[in-house]
């Protein structure tokens, strides 16, 4: 238990320093988000970025075939670039050269912080000791539990959208994501966090009633010389008739598997 | 044991879990519902309320009913109220057929391949962690939360109309409205790929499934389904069962992989179905 318990307190450091770090970037905000009957921000809605470019590649990139170009959306380094140790850039280009080793190809959970900028919707649910992300991509939910602020396990758990705690700090959401599965990938060129060291703090903010300013940092000093952060911008579906619906990726894939054949009876 | 042990632990029961369908997990079902304490019915009472005064159903609940056969819960066929010794769906000629056919059909069993639950059955698979089923709510929508297969239904209370009829969902269209006190949601636009069961008990595409969630006090509720189906049913039939509330308001959902890994399929023969053809991305 005393590993249990120093990793626990090297954790907490590490979610304040990133705290730190992240508060760094933040604008000055006037807006006051709207509190639900909790007494929490009201992040409820259905929400998806508008640019799909960071599917595909979340470093500056020009474009391909079926590929838009994009800016990238990390924000620190300065560069852009993911500051990869030399074992994270092995594992990143031996991805490249393997695409079907890509999940996402493979219709599995795209880990986190990857579903949060995936080309499909999500809808926010807010209870009193659990938040859910419900994203439209194979049924995948995110439950970021705000009773507890450790994890179960020390990283042997391979979840492959981790396990996430949360609470509300101000007016914004944060999160500490733990237990990575090691096979995820950031997007589909091969960028890849997963594995028992990562640890993945986000930070959700609301900068006017319909945009939420999502923001990531990656630690794991294993593929990483030092944590790093990505910033997206979540947009609010205004269409009423907008709901979630389902693309169940390997239902679809499963050649002629649909409904029965129907037995003939005389 | 370590906790490095429990986690491998874990996993291992996870995986044989997922790997083992049909009448074990079925059994496994009925042991959990046994130790839940046999008592007089619940007495009515007080319930949480939302702002607007509907029942707040947020939290963690178990709903009785097997996963082996739901046709044992059968109260009502073509709004008549049946002995137990007539609880047997009133399938249509084609529909039994099919049904008769589960086993040489195994191949079809919907969770084989990943696939979520469908309405009403994912309210009551079995749990693995902490809890089974868990209700988030607020004024425009009611969400049920499933971890077996990472089931879920996002379902609005404003009674709208549903959506075209060429969409069809393995977890529909649901749409709810209160009658009183009563939660009433109505399902459409389901596939004709999952089971109502692992028995095999089966519908089409048509399938209308009107659930009632009525309080009788904060920790029980009745639960009713009604079923219309004209292709598959020759009349309406209804199930009811006692719905309880979970003891550990934290109990919690852990991720369920299924697709990542599943090679299940893989084993099935020609004989109930199976067939390499059919075989999507490469899962293993």
């Amino acid at each position: 238990m005393a590993r249990g318990a120093r990793l626990r307190a090297a954790a907490f450091a590490l979610v304040a320093a990133s705290s730190c770090a992240m508060l760094s970037f933040a604008d000055a905000e006037d807006f006051s988000p709207a509190r639900n009957r909790f007494g929490q921000p009201d992040f409820e809605g259905i929400w998806q970025v508008l640019d799909p470019a960071p599917h595909y590649d979340i470093e500056p990139h020009g474009a391909s075939y079926g590929v838009p170009a994009g800016l990238g959306i990390v924000i620190d380094p300065a560069d852009g670039r993911i500051p990869y140790t030399a074992e994270g850039l092995a594992k990143r280009d031996a991805n490249r050269a393997n695409p079907s080793a890509d999940p996402f190809a493979r219709c599995y959970k795209p880990g986190v912080p990857h579903l949060m900028y995936l080309p499909f919707p999500f809808q926010i649910v807010q209870s009193r000791n659990l938040v859910t992300i419900n994203s439209e991509y194979v049924h995948n939910t995110r439950f970021i539990y705000l009773h507890r602020d450790d994890h179960f396990g020390e990283g042997e758990i391979d979840l492959w959208n981790g396990d996430s705690v949360g609470r509300f700090e101000g007016d914004s959401l944060v999160t500490d994501v733990f237990n990575f599965h090691p096979d995820v990938w950031l997007d589909r060129s091969g960028n890849h966090a997963g594995g028992p060291t990562l640890r993945v703090n986000e930070r959700f903010t609301l900068i006017d009633a319909d945009t939420i300013r999502y923001e990531a940092t990656l630690n794991d000093p294993e593929n990483f010389t030092q944590p790093w952060t990505i910033r997206v911008y979540l947009y609010r579906h205004k269409d009423p008739r907008k709901q979630i619906l389902e693309y169940e990726c390997q239902a679809y894939a499963e050649n002629s598997l649909g409904p029965p054949e129907l037995p003939e009876v005389r | 044991m370590t906790s490095r042990a429990a986690a491998r632990a874990l996993i291992a029961v996870s995986s044989m879990l997922c790997a083992v369908l049909g009448s074990a997990l079925a059994s496994a079902q009925d042991v959990f519902r046994a130790e839940q304490p046999a008592g007089p019915p619940p007495e009515p009472g007080p319930i949480t309320r939302m702002p607007d005064g509907k029942p707040d159903l947020s939290g963690n609940w178990s709903i009785a009913v097997s996963i082996g056969d739901i046709s044992a819960h059968i109260v009502r066929i073509d709004g008549e109220p049946v002995d137990a010794d007539e609880r047997a769906i009133p399938y249509t000629p084609v529909y039994a057929q099919l049904r008769a056919e589960a086993e040489s059909r195994a191949y079809e069993e919907p969770e084989l391949h990943c696939y979520m639950s469908g309405v009403p059955s994912h309210l009551w698979r079995q749990a693995y962690s902490g809890a089974g089923l868990i209700i988030q709510q607020n004024e425009d929508y009611i969400v049920f939360l499933h971890e077996f297969q990472g089931s879920r239904r996002i379902v609005p209370l404003s009674g709208r109309a549903h959506i075209p009829d060429p969409i069809r969902l393995f977890m529909g269209d649901g749409v709810g409205r209160w009658e009183g006190d009563t939660l009433v949601i109505e399902t459409t636009n389901l596939t004709g790929i999952t089971w109502l069961d692992t028995d095999g008990n089966r519908h089409s595409d048509r399938l209308v499934v009107t659930e009632r969630f009525t309080p009788i006090n904060d920790d029980h509720y009745s639960y009713e389904a009604t079923f219309v189906d004209p292709e598959a049913y020759t009349a309406p039939w209804t199930i009811a069962a006692p719905m309880t509330r979970g003891s550990d308001p934290n109990a919690e959902i852990l991720e369920f992989a299924c697709i990542e890994g599943n090679t299940d399929h893989l084993h099935y023969t020609e004989e109930v179905g199976g067939s390499s053809s059919r075989l999507g991305p490469d899962t293993r």
